[in-house]
């Protein structure tokens, strides 16, 4: 009966899942692999700079053409997606243009803490007041900004600094003095034992051979959690929903890796909220055929914010 | 009952055909001299014959042709039969012709003998007779296996006897009309009384069906039989299936669990593979109320739906009943599934101990006197430590693998005078646990689930000479239901205590000739406090856009509430059968009042105190069925009736529902015909329209009002007809086939056009036998064919800087179909005597053909390349049970 168990159990595991490539680290066609903005969070009605990691299975940017715009169309309860439907669209009267160059500035909406933050939506009159959205899980609110880069549209998400409603005065000042708006995240290098720190796309090529493995080492800033500004996993406060206290955090980092040949063991490696370490570990496989290959590794925090490196390799 | 008479219609003139040697002899002399003058004999006094009173079952008539010897002086001399048709219609034939007398023939005047040829028919007419008494007559059988119980004694106040012939029948002749109390009893049988009404001049025809006590009581001695009254009864479900444990127990893919048979009754959806949800014609799972004994318990099956929360020596039967029921049940928009759990009057210890793959189960009865009888029982799984123990793969992150018990004690005791007390409990406990590790943070997640219930229960029941029955229920119980997940950083908490208390209380019997009433109280108060944290979109809903495995929305909010939804449900229905047993229409109401509280109408801010908010809602729920026989074999009926169900008090919170959401409402409409084929085949067609009204959707504004996450705008209607074809046991066979035919739709908001339900099935299809080889062994086979549920199309996607991941785009909701299912199960099983013991080995097999049936749709990272879960391969389940 037992052995029958383990049949049942092998079975399920076998039987149930469908065989679908899951990997996404290969890129083999244009493709947006990251969307940031400059600063990373802003308030409304400040200027950002938008720029876009759109690489090709060239290994070089890829030209575009791109075409920014704000969105403006709050999503509704009833999707389950980051963003309405509507903003995820080419075009539409939901969009506040902002303009096609790789890196396009822009002023935060006005309105992006009412309709995309905790600010209560107007009334009609006689009608009940409407309802805030939601923040995430660490306490932000986002503005959608929709990039129409070659034929994939993606979606970037712009943290907004908005007032913290239901807040006590004790609990404005607590915040007001360990909280701050968020900063990008920035590589400080990709390493290998064998090689060293990488060099950087631009500044050199990384020469290895056919099948050769590296053990890679992605490390970012060790943050002091009190420090205001940071590129690495910052501490920050936010008055938690459930508790209705503020409480202290520290950011969420992953990374992204992705590369035009060769194969990475996972797709995304990182440290979670609990873990201060300020680096993280993968390994990539070089191709087996020699010939020119290139990594990005992208780390981004969970406020929204990103940072990414570029590198070129000799394969031999 | 009809009369027959004999009636001579023969005429002499036709009748004289032939004359004697005498006559001919003077016509010969006549002839050679002048033509005499003849004149025919003619019948001056005709005396009827009797219809042969044995001949009256026949219900024919009947002709004899007599040869009749008549004298000179007109008087009979002799009779003869020339022709038969047979001995009792001749010798009546004979004895009324030959009292006959004739104006004798004459020949020139002169009178002569003769012998004539005279038919005598005899005409089976009906003859009204206005009597004043009435016949009963009747037939016990068996309750499983609907096979005939010789030997059983009714018993009438008149002080007539019967007592069942080899055919399980008996007979009445004669008796007064009015009510008269009817005693089934027999050696060694518990004695039971019912009340039938006779009226003058009719027979009233009876079933009565007996029941095994228990499978090692029947080897024991054949003889030892429980007697369950079921008719007349007050009927008051139009469409309704039963099925006895013993026969539930046999059905592939059960595993042996009884109650797992209701998945394969009509109108009942085929669940996803480890969901166990219940739907019933068209209705969502919530909608459906499961009841055991009139205790209402959250749930019939455990998590993965492998088993049910009773342990099957529990179960005396399972009844599903889709739709159209009577007043006495309410509070549901769905269909209804009453567990009636095992009589417990048998002498001496008793019990059973079952094993397989998934789990292990003990049950033991005993009688610790002549009327006080108790029966303890439970269950627990371990297919999880069994996973663990042979492989090192962590199964979970594939796979939830259930970990569930449950426990049932029950103290009966019998008062006397066909009244009996009961005190009892149950228990149930689930629990899942999911983890996925993964190197990148944002995709490690765990999952854990819980729902414990208990319950602990009283129940009277009282059968009053009259023929009445007394039942009254009250019951207190628990539900605790948990769920914790943690998807990255996102985290998802909802935790609900509930607090049940129900009373259920309710007379039934005759008060007229025609008449019989049910008159009843229902009441249920939930008071429940609920903590949630999470995304408005997790759990999702039934009508969220979404693909399997998708991860929760990041947006957060919390809130904790506290509710309380009380009713208390008069009811009342009357079983009117003005020409006997032919129509029974029965009309009912269910007058409930509702109460329902938060305690925080708009979401917390700050440090302001919560107002709470209260409603109250009175409904009138008239519900009518009708049944008429249009012969003894073929019936139709027909149902309809008002249902209303209150909000879920999760949909109560200020910040994930509404908390001024109110009652739900539905009209079932049912129409069926039944027709008996043979005495154990039967067919039954049903069709059902049902069209729900103020469903609970989430708001589709684009700026929604404050504590009005979730409205009232959906609206849903559910159509179809099923067809069961039913062998009961006969010899060793059984079986069903069904199919249901159906489609249910929802309308989420006005501006919305219809859509598929999320649980909607076109065909479902069942077909399923179990036959008794001998010696022991037992087979059994089952198919089931049935269309996939909807899901709505994934048409492109889009980066998402944010999460670095892709997000679906949708096409038109629910408008493609996880491909159909089909799957063939065996089952066989081989039963052993062990001294006085029995043993069972058995080995359930599902999917005896491998057939990789697709569960649910998932993609690929991109979204641009679909696939299936298959549901489970091939699936031996081996057991064992001994019961003593």
């Amino acid at each position: 009966m037992v052995s029958r168990a383990l049949v049942i159990a092998l079975l399920l595991v076998a039987g149930c899942e469908p065989n679908l490539d899951q990997r996404t680290f290969a890129v083999t066609s244009p493709r947006v692999l990251a969307v940031r903005s400059d600063p990373a969070e802003a308030a409304p009605g400040a200027t950002v700079t938008l720029s876009t990691l759109y690489v090709g299975p060239d290994g070089g940017a890829s030209a575009g053409p791109f075409d920014w715009a704000f969105c403006d169309d709050r999503n509704p309860l009833a999707n389950l997606g980051p963003v309405s439907p509507a903003c995820a669209a080419a075009t539409g009267s939901v969009f506040v243009e902002l303009g096609t160059s790789p890196s396009q500035g822009g002023a935060m909406p006005a309105e992006a803490c009412r309709d995309f933050g905790p600010d209560v939506p107007p009334a009609e009159t006689g009608d009940p007041p409407g309802r805030p959205v939601d923040p995430d899980s660490t306490g932000g609110y986002y503005q959608p900004v929709r990039l129409v880069a070659g034929d994939q549209i993606a979606i970037g998400l712009v943290r907004i600094t908005c007032d913290v409603p239901g807040a006590t005065p004790d609990q404005l000042t607590a915040l007001a003095a360990s909280d701050h708006p968020n900063t990008n995240p920035q590589i400080d290098g990709v390493s290998d034992a064998t090689l060293g720190t990488l060099v950087l796309a631009g500044s050199g090529t990384n020469k290895v051979s056919s099948s050769q493995r590296l053990e890679l080492r992605a490390t970012w800033a060790s943050c002091d959690p009190s420090a205001t500004s940071c590129t690495g996993s910052e501490g920050y406060a936010l008055l938690d929903a459930q508790t209705h206290q503020v409480v202290h955090a520290r950011e969420q980092m992953r990374v992204s890796w992705l590369a035009t040949a060769g194969t990475f063991d996972s797709d995304r490696t990182g440290r979670g909220a609990t873990d201060p370490t300020p680096y993280t570990d993968d390994g990539w496989t070089a191709p087996t055929a020699p010939g020119q290959a290139w990594i990005w590794v992208v780390l981004r925090d969970d406020r929204g914010g990103v940072g990414w490196r570029s590198y070129t390799f000799d394969v031999e | 009952m009809t009369r027959a008479a004999a009636t001579l219609v023969a005429l002499l003139s036709a009748s004289l055909v032939a004359w004697t040697s005498v006559a001919r002899a003077a016509q010969g002399d006549a002839a050679q001299t002048a033509r005499p003058a003849m004149v025919p004999p003619k019948l001056v006094r005709f005396v009827e014959a009797e219809f042969p009173p044995s001949e009256l079952a026949a219900e024919k008539g009947a002709t004899v042709t007599l040869q009749i010897a008549i004298k000179d002086s007109g008087e009979v001399a002799a009779v003869a039969v020339l022709e038969s048709a047979g001995a009792a219609f001749d010798a009546a034939a004979v004895a009324a012709a030959s009292q006959f007398v004739f104006e004798p023939a004459t020949a020139n005047g002169k009178p002569i003998p003769v012998r004539i040829t005279y038919r005598y028919e005899f005409t089976w007419t009906p003859t009204l007779i206005r009597r004043t008494t009435a016949d009963f007559t009747g037939t016990v059988r068996e309750r499983v296996g609907k096979q005939p119980a010789a030997g059983v004694k009714v018993a009438l106040d008149t002080g007539a006897v019967a007592v069942t012939d080899a055919a399980g029948q008996f007979t009445f002749g004669d008796l007064p009309p009015g009510t008269h109390s009817v005693t089934l009893s027999g050696e060694r049988l518990t004695t039971v009384a019912t009340s039938e009404l006779l009226e003058a001049g009719k027979k009233l025809e009876a079933t009565y069906e007996i029941e095994h006590q228990t499978a090692k009581a029947v080897a024991e001695d054949a003889d030892d039989l429980e007697i369950v009254v079921t008719a007349p009864r007050l009927d008051k479900q139009v469409v309704t299936t039963e099925v006895a444990a013993e026969q539930g127990r046999k059905v592939p893919g059960t595993q042996g669990d009884v109650l797992k048979v209701v998945e394969d009754l009509p109108g009942v959806a085929r669940s996803a593979v480890g969901s166990g949800a219940l739907v019933v014609w068209g209705a969502a799972p919530e909608d459906t109320r499961v009841y055991m004994d009139g205790v209402r318990v959250p749930r019939l099956y455990h998590d993965g739906g492998y088993r049910s929360v009773v342990q099957s020596d529990m179960v005396r039967s399972v009844e599903l009943v889709p739709g159209g029921y009577g007043p006495s049940y309410g509070r549901g928009l769905g269909g209804l599934v009453n567990v009636q759990m095992s009589r417990l009057d048998e002498p001496g210890l008793h019990g059973s101990v079952g094993a397989d793959t998934l789990d292990t189960s003990v049950s033991v009865r005993d009688a610790l006197t002549d009327k006080l009888h108790v029966a303890i029982g439970g269950r627990k799984s371990y297919l999880d430590s069994v996973v663990s123990a042979f492989t090192s793969q962590n199964v979970g992150e594939i796979v939830p693998i259930p970990r569930y018990y449950d426990g049932q004690a029950r103290i009966v005791y019998d008062l006397g005078g066909h009244e009996t007390i009961e005190i009892g409990g149950l228990l149930s406990s689930d629990s899942t646990t999911t983890t996925v590790a993964s190197p990148d943070p944002a995709l490690t997640s765990t999952q854990t689930t819980g729902l414990d219930f208990g319950r602990v229960y009283a129940r009277y029941e009282k059968h009053t000479e009259a023929g009445a029955t007394i039942l009254v229920v009250p019951s207190w119980g628990k539900d605790v239901s948990t769920l914790n997940s943690q998807f990255g950083s996102t985290p998802t908490s909802l935790r609900d205590d509930s607090n049940v208390l129900g009373l259920r209380a309710s007379w039934r019997g005759p008060v007229a000739r025609f008449a019989s009433v049910g008159l009843g109280l229902d009441a249920e108060i939930v008071s429940s406090s609920i903590q949630r944290v999470g995304s408005l979109a997790a759990p999702p809903r039934e009508g969220d856009v979404y693909v399997f495995g998708e991860p929760p929305s990041g947006q957060l909010d919390a809130d904790s509430w506290s509710t309380v939804v009380a009713s208390v449900a008069p009811y009342g229905e009357v079983d009117v059968a003005p020409f006997g047993d032919t129509l029974h229409v029965v009309p009912g109401v269910r007058f409930e009042p509702y109460v329902l509280t938060t305690s925080r109408l708009v979401p917390q801010v700050g440090d302001v105190p919560s107002v709470g908010f209260a409603q109250q809602t009175t409904v009138i729920e008239p519900r009518v069925s009708a049944r008429y026989a249009i012969t003894n074999k073929i019936s139709v009926k027909g149902a309809v009736g008002l249902y209303h169900e209150p909000p879920s008090g999760e949909d109560l919170s200020a910040v994930f529902g509404s908390p001024k959401l109110g009652l739900s409402s539905a009209e079932h409409y049912v129409l069926g015909a039944a027709a008996k084929l043979t005495h154990t085949l039967d067919v039954e067609l049903t069709g059902f329209l049902i069209e729900d009204d103020n469903l609970v959707v989430r708001s589709a504004a684009p700026s929604p009002y404050l504590s009005q996450a979730l409205v009232q705008e959906g609206i849903g209607r559910s159509y179809g007809a099923q067809v069961l074809l039913r062998q009961q046991q006969i010899g060793r066979f059984f079986g069903w086939i069904s199919y249901t035919l159906m489609r249910s739709e929802r309308k989420d908001h006005p501006d919305l056009d219809w859509r598929l339900f999320d649980y909607d099935q076109t065909h479902v299809f069942t077909a399923l036998a179990s036959y008794d080889l001998g010696r022991g062994f037992e087979v059994g086979a089952r198919f089931r064919y049935a269309t996939g549920f909807p899901r709505t199309p994934v048409t492109g996607s889009y980066f998402d800087s944010l999460s670095d991941s892709y997000q679906p785009e949708f096409g038109a909701h629910n408008s493609i179909r996880i491909p159909a299912f089909y799957a063939l199960d065996a089952r066989v099983s081989k039963r052993f005597a062990i001294g006085k013991t029995q043993a069972e080995l058995y080995l359930d097999v599902q999917n005896v053909t491998d057939h990789a049936n697709p569960e649910e749709i998932v993609y690929d990272p991109t979204y641009s390349k679909p696939g299936y879960i298959t549901g489970l391969p091939i699936l031996p389940v081996l057991g064992a049970r001994w019961s003593w």
